[in-house]
């Protein structure tokens, strides 16, 4: 290192780290390492929002829980034209694991996905439920 | 060995991330383990300050298993999935490759350990910065405006523990509050840019430690490993002011 400044000497490293890291994300996005941190970045005002919903039987369940699904349309996991969802990573996730993991046949649990659109309304919260797709599941 | 309060934030930061690993141990089988091991490779070599081979041992074990895992974890999970290791790994990345870098040319174990902090100190303003710039983008002036982000804590009070439920409807009802939370972290994550300059790290650690606590409390995403990162890093020894 330069016997200049030590001071500002220490401070070329946090620079050039910051320099490449900043530049690297903008220019290359998500791949790690990078990645451009726009997690829920992208937002909008709107009166109102959405929860994605897994239901086994009618019951809220874990998609990981079931092994194998028939029936089911990962694309309709989205939130449809008009409804605003920021929990999308919970869509991907799910439509991600449904789409790697088909059944052959119809299985013994009832699946619906779909949306639980909710507003405010005098401090309260108004739940809309909205099931965008159906089919069964094999524990 | 003397105990620094900094070791133990960027220790307990390594941990959580190490935590996180298991859950990929879970999910992707054996390749969780190696990014394990490579962790606590890490973890052991930079407790001891880069003096020993261990370290850059340490340095092989984590970057290539971790970049092989992000990219497999890409197709399983979204990016929110996984961005609270990012920060940890990127850092420990940036402390290991600045201090070869430096040792490299020559330098003291002491300095070798040095560069590395400063490195992975531009790491982290950058991150903050990016996470700036992103909303700033990708919203625009929306991002101020009471409804997007009071309904980013609406839908996240559904399903949360009672208190935070609560909590979180309470600031969702209240649209001031709202554009005070988005207008202050916007300003929290652009001043992050300043983790650059030395004299700036302590006071902003605060901030970031603000940032989080609310975050988690608000949105329900706890990053407890950046914000050890973030104070073990500004309370680093050699991050007085002036010192080098």
């Amino acid at each position: 290192m330069p016997a200049l400044n030590p001071f500002m000497a220490m401070q070329r490293p946090a620079l050039i780290g910051f320099v490449v890291y900043f530049f690297g994300s903008l220019l290359i996005g998500e791949c790690f390492p990078f990645s451009r941190f726009s997690m829920y970045a992208n937002i909008s005002p709107h009166a109102q929002g959405a929860i994605p919903i897994f239901l086994a039987n009618g019951v809220a369940a874990e998609v990981r829980d079931f092994n194998a699904f028939y029936g089911l349309d990962p694309i309709k996991f989205r939130a449809p034209q008009g409804v605003a969802c920021s929990l999308g990573y919970l869509v991907e996730e799910r439509s991600a694991w449904v789409a790697q993991h088909p059944a052959s046949a119809a299985g013994p649990v009832q699946i619906s996905v779909g949306f639980d659109q909710i507003s405010l309304v005098e401090g309260e919260i108004k739940h809309d439920i909205l099931i965008t797709t159906t089919g069964s599941a094999w524990p | 060995m003397a105990l620094n309060p900094s070791r133990l934030f960027l220790g307990l930061g390594l941990w959580v991330t190490l935590g996180g690993s298991l859950n990929t141990l879970r999910l992707m089988g054996g390749l969780g383990l190696w990014m394990g091991a490579g962790l606590l490779s890490f973890g052991i070599g930079f407790w001891r300050w880069y003096k020993n081979p261990l370290d850059y041992l340490g340095i092989f074990l984590l970057v290539l298993p971790i970049s092989v895992w992000a990219w497999l974890d890409a197709f399983y999970t979204h990016q929110g999935e996984h961005h609270g290791k990012i920060l940890p790994m990127t850092v420990m990345m940036a402390m290991g490759l600045g201090g070869w870098l430096a040792r490299w040319q020559g330098a003291s174990p002491q300095l070798q350990a040095q560069v590395g902090q400063e490195a992975a100190c531009g790491v982290v303003a950058a991150t903050y910065g990016l996470a700036a710039l992103a909303k700033l983008w990708g919203s625009g002036a929306q991002w101020f405006a009471p409804d997007s982000l009071g309904m980013l804590i609406l839908e996240r009070s559904v399903g949360a523990p009672a208190g935070l439920a609560e909590l979180r409807l309470m600031v969702a009802s209240h649209p001031a509050l709202c554009s005070f939370f988005a207008f202050g972290s916007i300003f929290i994550e652009t001043a992050g840019i300043l983790f650059v300059w030395a004299p700036a790290r302590r006071p902003l650690a605060f901030l970031v430690l603000a940032l989080h606590t609310g975050i988690a409390l608000l949105m329900g995403y706890v990053y407890l490993e950046w914000i050890c990162v973030v104070i073990g890093l500004a309370y680093s020894p050699g991050q007085r002011r002036g010192s080098g």
